[in-house]
């Protein structure tokens, strides 16, 4: 993978991380697998760390706030 | 206007689990389905992995029906015949549930009115419960194993070739007032989500899959604007490579080359392999546009079949190029109808519900033009964007949900009406949800909140 892409997908495994209590296990089991079974691209990693962090905002916003 | 001879069909999804709450596997499936086949019924085994994935179902009317497990063998769906009316689907209905009941009874097996796997994969492999089917070794969706735990409930509604343009972009709008009607999947991993419909979670983060080219939205998200013509819907939805592959007497055959649906359609040949990894060519016909059609998963999904002896695939690209689909579908269409997909499983008892609502709306569209009409598509977008959160104490605009949804229900009760078959008595469980401001996911938590696990499954559980 280009340098620019691992970057990326060591973000969405950060962001798995640190939201463990909103994003469940089976999530993570199956985005991170994804990445080992297809190279993901630039454009698609950007899409996991949108919707992830589009769903853990609006988590915070509407379910927490 | 009235609409007697709408057809309205019912695809029904529900988790089957151990007694215990945790899933089936592989050996628990087929055991399931040497049971439940019994004399007269076909089975269905796929031609690729020789798995038995399925069956068809022969009822006391003749008909047979289709059942299958869908991504996960612990997911049951049930694609019943369009009929004329609600009853009619009921009957029809009733009597498979009924068969699957028996069987899922004898081998101990929870059949669950709720789209939720309360205990998931806790300490599983999820791949490991994938179902056998040639279908999902020739997908092109990376993420495609996040529907292994979603369940819904989908209603096919039959159009007119000058309704569909309408229908999809209201019943699209109205999507998250459905959610916030139906939610039902809140349990999941053994505790409370934050969240009222874990299963549109699973759409989102599945629609990343066709991001690859940069693109959005074609897989589960609400579109940025409404679409103005049936050409911009196809254009729209072909915007990425081809999902699935082509059918060649009931075979998947993939191009070599990764190529987007119109360019796939104005080819003549096409180097292709079929999935033993045999060389062969595909040569575009109008099944394959007839496919091609389908390949969108958006909430409100027009289905159309175009008739062989009117509809060439060069008149057809000509006027998805000059915009002029919609007139040119009227008369050279064998069957047109909407899949509204935005709800989840219900509870038992409440199953029709959903589809009357549905119905009910496309049978009075004019009136939910107008309720559409009241807010901006943005706000209706947004409202699709949080009501799997915000449930019953969601927003639209500035305004509270409530008032929406019974505008909503009123206009499917007064469609339903214009049928004059008695079809409004299945809004009641719509009525009693917006009366008590709780929708069937609201009701769960309080469940496992009071009862735990054990009084959770027995809540969601089919007992008749």
């Amino acid at each position: 993978m280009p340098k620019t892409t691992v970057s990326k997908a060591k973000q969405v495994e950060e962001i798995l991380d640190n939201n463990r209590d909103i994003i469940p296990n089976f999530f993570r089991t199956v985005i991170l697998n994804s990445f080992q079974e297809h190279e993901p691209t630039k454009f698609e990693l950007d899409a996991v760390i949108k919707v992830l962090t589009d769903e853990i905002d609006k988590v915070k916003k509407y379910a927490r706030g | 206007m009235n609409f007697k001879e709408r057809l309205v069909g019912l695809e029904f999804e529900n988790p089957l689990l151990r007694a215990d709450g945790t899933i089936i596997n592989q050996e628990d499936i087929q055991k399931f389905w040497n049971a439940f086949i019994k004399e007269g019924d076909e089975r269905d085994a796929d031609y690729l992995t020789g798995v038995l994935v399925g069956a068809k179902k022969k009822l006391s009317n003749g008909k047979f029906e289709s059942l299958n497990t869908d991504t996960g063998v612990t997911t049951l769906e049930m694609s019943l015949s369009p009929c004329k009316s609600l009853d009619e689907a009921k009957k029809n209905y009733d009597e498979v549930r009924t068969a699957v009941l028996g069987t899922a009874k004898k081998l101990g097996f929870r059949y669950l009115g709720y789209a939720i796997w309360p205990r998931t994969f806790v300490g599983k492999n999820p791949y490991d419960y994938k179902t056998k089917k040639s279908l999902y070794a020739a997908l092109n969706l990376p993420r495609h194993n996040l529907q292994l735990p979603i369940t819904a409930h989908q209603t096919g509604i039959s159009l007119r070739a000058d309704e569909v343009l309408s229908a999809i972009n209201t019943l699209q709008a109205l999507s998250g007032t459905i959610t916030c009607l139906s939610a039902n999947s809140p349990i999941f991993e053994d505790k409370i989500m934050p969240w009222k419909e874990t299963r549109l979670v699973n759409w989102n983060l599945t629609s990343t899959s066709a991001h690859s080219q940069g693109e959005m939205d074609i897989f589960a998200q609400m579109p940025s604007r409404p679409f103005t013509s049936l050409a911009d819907y196809f254009k729209y939805i072909w915007r990425t490579t081809l999902v699935l592959p082509m059918l060649r007497n009931g075979q998947w055959v993939k191009p070599n080359q990764k190529l987007t649906p119109i360019e796939y359609l104005k080819g003549t040949k096409w180097p292709a392999k079929d999935l033993f990894g045999k060389d062969t060519e595909l040569e575009p016909t109008l099944s394959d546009l007839n496919l091609l059609s389908i390949c969108s998963w958006m909430d409100a999904k027009p289905h159309l079949v175009f008739k062989s002896s009117a509809v060439t695939l060069n008149e057809f690209l000509k006027n998805l190029e000059a915009d002029t689909l919609d007139e040119y579908i009227k008369g050279r269409l064998v069957n047109c109808y909407m899949e509204y997909r935005i709800g989840g499983s219900s509870p038992a008892g409440e199953e029709l519900a959903l589809p009357a609502l549905s119905l009910g709306l496309v049978n009075n569209l004019k009136r939910a033009e107008k309720l559409v009409a009241k807010y901006s598509w943005a706000d209706w977008r947004k409202l699709r964007g949080n009501s799997y959160i915000t449930g019953m104490g969601g927003k639209i605009g500035n305004d509270d949900i409530v008032p929406v949804l019974q505008e909503l229900a009123e206009i499917a009760q007064e469609g339903l009406k214009m049928r004059s078959m008695g079809e409004e008595k299945y809004l009641e469980p719509v009525n009693t949800r917006i009366m008590e401001k709780k929708n069937p996911a609201d009701k769960c938590i309080e469940v496992f909140k009071e009862k735990g696990m054990g009084g959770l499954l027995d809540y969601v559980t089919y007992t008749k």
